[in-house]
């Protein structure tokens, strides 16, 4: 019997022993054969996986994006893309996956200093050796943009890659003006910020309240801490002629607006409506929800900030929730230009990184260079398609953005007709198809419909939107490429850092006091007050930094 | 003291998971102000960063705004303590003195309920009354007392009595608690015996009500001299905004703005470690005071 027992566990110690083996070698050898799908990609014999954190989301509303494209690229490319959102602020995220040691594979949408600091951490891989053979086409693309080299480290090392890349001739800064009342009083010229504040002054006059007797106001604002109050700001210094905050001299020294006489005129421009009674007293507390629901409801007549701002709050809700809506009835954006200015700066571009964001593969990817291909992938002709529109259609009329017929991509007719007849809804017609956010890491602006479209779909058929044609001619002339501008970053765990979040605290604050001033004369001197205190915070110091940098920048390329 | 322990070793027992849960959760992470020495980075080992001795509390307290930060906590925590220490006292003493129980359930409930509306509510509820549009100035221009609305919310003047009113609102019925239990710990027969000396209700709370709650009046001070600096922090980060920044940075959202958000997180500890040695100093401080003055102390 003992005999038996010892025989028994043998053999089945042996045939455990050959099972391990021979599934050792299953994973070493692949035993199935590449091929090649209708797309052009290599399908991997061993499924490509990787997390992906994407930045700061909804995570339900992500996933439901995600659940549109991201299964069908597993059964297509046999690459499975888990693609997370935290509804968290990206620094704090960031911070926490790095104290914990738990962040994922591909971290995207961080700003050049926080991906600094997974390179100073050792934590990013160096991508520099990969992209001649895994990255051909992400290489091209940075290098039609001449960016490539200012994204190597000294060394030539390449740790990190722009979310977006290239330029979208886009106004990110506009000042808006409500079209059918436009129409109305006549279209009279507004070129300069003096003719603006006439016509909107007039609509108030003419509209002093709202359908529920509710206040009018000429103009407001929302954000205004944060990035609401950095697009008014850069928009409204744009138009005296400063660039993205700061004067630049011919000696290409940097000045920001509070140390300039244009930064007064532009104080007491917004005061004007203030004493005027024109001016939302609720500008420094609105959120953005807050903002859409007063301009929604017609209480706020003009603007001054992102183009979307007044159709996501504008038109895109009238045409739901009014039923006598008629296509007129929608905002439309021009560039303004004072008459003391050279010219127009509301909106600067850079093309390195058009959404300020960066994407790098960390030391957590087993198999950096299978994701390098699939990023790659996405930089060709047809793999832009994906990231860029989602999943293809499937069955004809099953609402996707594109289909891809006879080895061709193509757009689908129902919501490219929706789109230019103005009544797509975005969230549903588009994002919930899976476009952009839940697969966009690294992609090139350019559009698949020539040089005048980009990835974004709505940009896809500018050439039949008239409105949108007529905003990019109305505002093209104060759009400047800030690329060099851009890249020069003050890092915030630094003193200097600290010294800059205190100073923009400041200014916010202080030129809120400004603008609320009850005379002009009281602005003049609340305006003093500020620029004394700013650079006594340190503004000088600041202005000094970003100039020998710019300085340093522009010697270099 | 062995043969104490041993003598009380029943109790010694049963505070076992006390005194492991507050050694784990409370005295093991102290080792983390090591981080307000060193110039820390998330995902560095604590150990190996570079220590930099006191440089992030000089940086603080050469700040600019440190004074203003300190001025701040200290007024609206000043005015929380001058508002919010009596109120809940009057409050209680007032309770004790209705007569209808049904009633004065009712009262009870209704007055704590604030307590558990969270910051995020309270905040849309202040925003909906005191707003520029609020119901408070709809009111005021309505009844022909103001021409323009009054800034509640949008004026650093305002706001440390905006504060100070949500947080009395928000915190007066719950504070109650302690002292209805205080007060209801009272000998009946004091009140009796009042009664007999012809004390009317006024002089009853004077000479019997207050002094009989005086340790826990007394406890409930010195705690809260401790805890001056902790003036808040969610209320300030939402009802704050731009224009209130100069009246509503507090040593806790300057810790978390300049800390946290941007990443410093030695700066944050140094700020923390430096409110908590304050809270320290203080709380030996207001001990000792009480203890000479009306001779109860906490330790």
């Amino acid at each position: 019997m003992k005999r038996f027992a010892c025989i028994f566990l043998a053999l089945v110690f042996i045939m455990t022993l050959a099972a391990c083996g021979g599934q050792q070698n299953q994973n070493s050898t692949p035993t199935v054969k590449q091929t090649t799908n209708e797309f052009g990609w290599m399908i991997p014999d061993v499924t490509t996986k990787f997390t992906m954190y994407v930045g700061k989301d909804n995570p339900d509303k992500h996933a439901n994006r995600a659940k549109a494209v991201l299964p069908w690229v597993k059964e297509k490319f046999n690459v499975e893309i888990d693609s997370v959102v935290y509804d968290v602020d990206v620094e704090q995220k960031i911070s926490l996956m790095l104290a914990a040691s738990d962040y994922p594979e591909v971290v995207s949408s961080l700003t050049e200093e926080q991906a600094l600091r997974f390179v100073e951490q050792k934590k990013a891989v160096n991508l520099a050796p990969l992209m001649d053979k895994h990255g051909v086409n992400i290489k091209k693309g940075l290098e039609k943009w001449k960016i490539y080299s200012t994204l190597l480290t000294e060394d030539g090392k390449l740790f990190y890659l722009p979310r977006v890349y290239g330029m979208i001739y886009e106004p990110d800064n506009t000042a808006h003006l409500r079209y059918d009342w436009y129409k109305k009083m006549g279209s009279p010229s507004c070129v300069t910020p003096d003719d603006y504040y006439n016509i909107i002054t007039q609509m108030v006059r003419e509209h002093p309240k709202n359908s529920k007797g509710e206040k009018v106001y000429a103009i407001s604002g929302h954000e205004m801490a944060t990035w609401g109050g950095e697009s008014t700001l850069a928009g409204l210094a744009g138009i005296w002629g400063i660039k993205d905050q700061y004067k630049e001299d011919a000696s290409h020294n940097l000045t920001h607006w509070v140390n300039t006489d244009e930064g007064l005129a532009m104080t007491k421009y917004m005061n004007r409506f203030n004493l005027d009674g024109l001016l939302d007293p609720d500008m420094f507390i609105n959120k953005y929800d807050d903002w859409k629901q007063k301009f929604s409801n017609e209480r706020i007549v003009g603007h001054i900030g992102p183009w979307w701002n007044s159709w996501n709050a504008g038109h895109e809700v009238w045409m739901k929730t009014m039923s006598d809506y008629n296509p007129d009835m929608r905002y439309f954006q021009i560039m303004l230009k004072a008459p003391e200015a050279e010219r127009s700066y509301m909106t600067g571009k850079s093309a390195r990184a058009t959404w300020n964001q960066f994407t790098i593969i960390t030391d957590k990817a087993k198999k950096p260079e299978a994701i390098l291909d699939w990023l790659d992938f996405c930089n060709t002709d047809i793999g832009r398609w994906i990231p860029g529109y989602g999943r293809p259609e499937e069955t004809p009329g099953d609402g996707a953005l594109w289909k891809f017929v006879n080895g061709k991509p193509e757009f689908t007719e129902g919501p490219k007709n929706d789109l230019i007849k103005g009544t797509i809804d975005f969230d549903k017609q588009i994002w919930d198809r899976g476009a952009v956010f839940p697969l966009m890491v690294c992609n090139s602006t350019e559009g698949v419909r020539g040089n005048n479209t980009s990835f974004m779909y709505d940009h896809a058929f500018t050439d039949e939107m008239e409105s949108w044609n007529k905003m990019i001619a109305a505002t093209k002339d104060s759009i400047y490429d800030n690329t060099l501008q851009k890249m020069v970053q003050i890092s915030p765990s630094t003193p200097l850092g600290s010294k800059h979040q205190q100073i923009k605290d400041a200014i916010i604050s202080g030129w809120a006091k400004c603008i609320y001033s009850k005379s002009e004369a009281e602005c003049e001197k609340n305006f003093q007050e500020l620029r004394d205190k700013v650079n006594a915070l340190g503004l000088k110091e600041i202005e000094k930094f970003r100039t020998d940098e710019y300085k340093k920048l522009l010697a270099k390329y | 003291m062995l043969r104490t322990l041993y003598k009380e070793r029943q109790l010694w027992i049963i505070s076992v998971p006390i005194i492991v849960w507050v050694l784990i959760f409370w005295y093991y992470p102290m080792y983390g102000l090591y981080i307000a020495f060193t110039k820390y980075f998330p995902g560095q080992d604590i150990l190996s960063s570079p220590w930099v001795g006191l440089d992030n509390f000089i940086l603080f307290f050469r700040s600019p705004d440190f004074w203003n930060i300190i001025r701040n906590t200290l007024a609206i925590s000043g005015l929380n303590i001058l508002f919010g220490f009596p109120a809940p006292i009057i409050l209680a003493l007032l309770l004790t003195e209705l007569t209808g129980s049904r009633f004065k359930k009712v009262v009870q409930t209704v007055s704590y309920l604030p307590y558990f509306i969270s910051w995020v509510v309270l905040a849309s509820i202040l925003f909906n009354l005191l707003g520029n549009d609020g119901i408070v100035n709809q009111i005021l221009k309505s009844i022909g007392a103001v021409e323009d609305s009054i800034p509640f919310l949008s004026s650093g003047k305002n706001f440390w009595w905006v504060i100070t009113g949500a947080n009395l609102w928000k915190n007066v019925g719950w504070n109650t608690i302690i002292y209805l239990s205080a007060i209801a710990g009272i000998d009946p027969e004091l009140y009796d015996a009042g009664k007999a000396d012809g004390l009317g209700r006024f002089r009853a709370i004077w000479y019997i009500t207050l002094p009989g709650i005086r340790t826990t009046l007394v406890l409930l001070m010195i705690l809260s001299i401790s805890g001056i600096l902790n003036a808040g922090f969610e209320q300030q980060l939402l009802i704050g905004n731009p224009q209130t920044i100069e009246y509503h940075e507090v040593v806790d959202t300057y810790a978390y703005r300049f800390g946290i958000q941007l990443g410093n997180y030695s700066y944050a500890t140094a700020v923390g470690f430096f409110k908590s040695t304050i809270g320290l100093v203080l709380i030996f401080a207001a001990n000792r005071v009480s203890k000479k003055i009306f001779d109860v102390s906490i330790f």
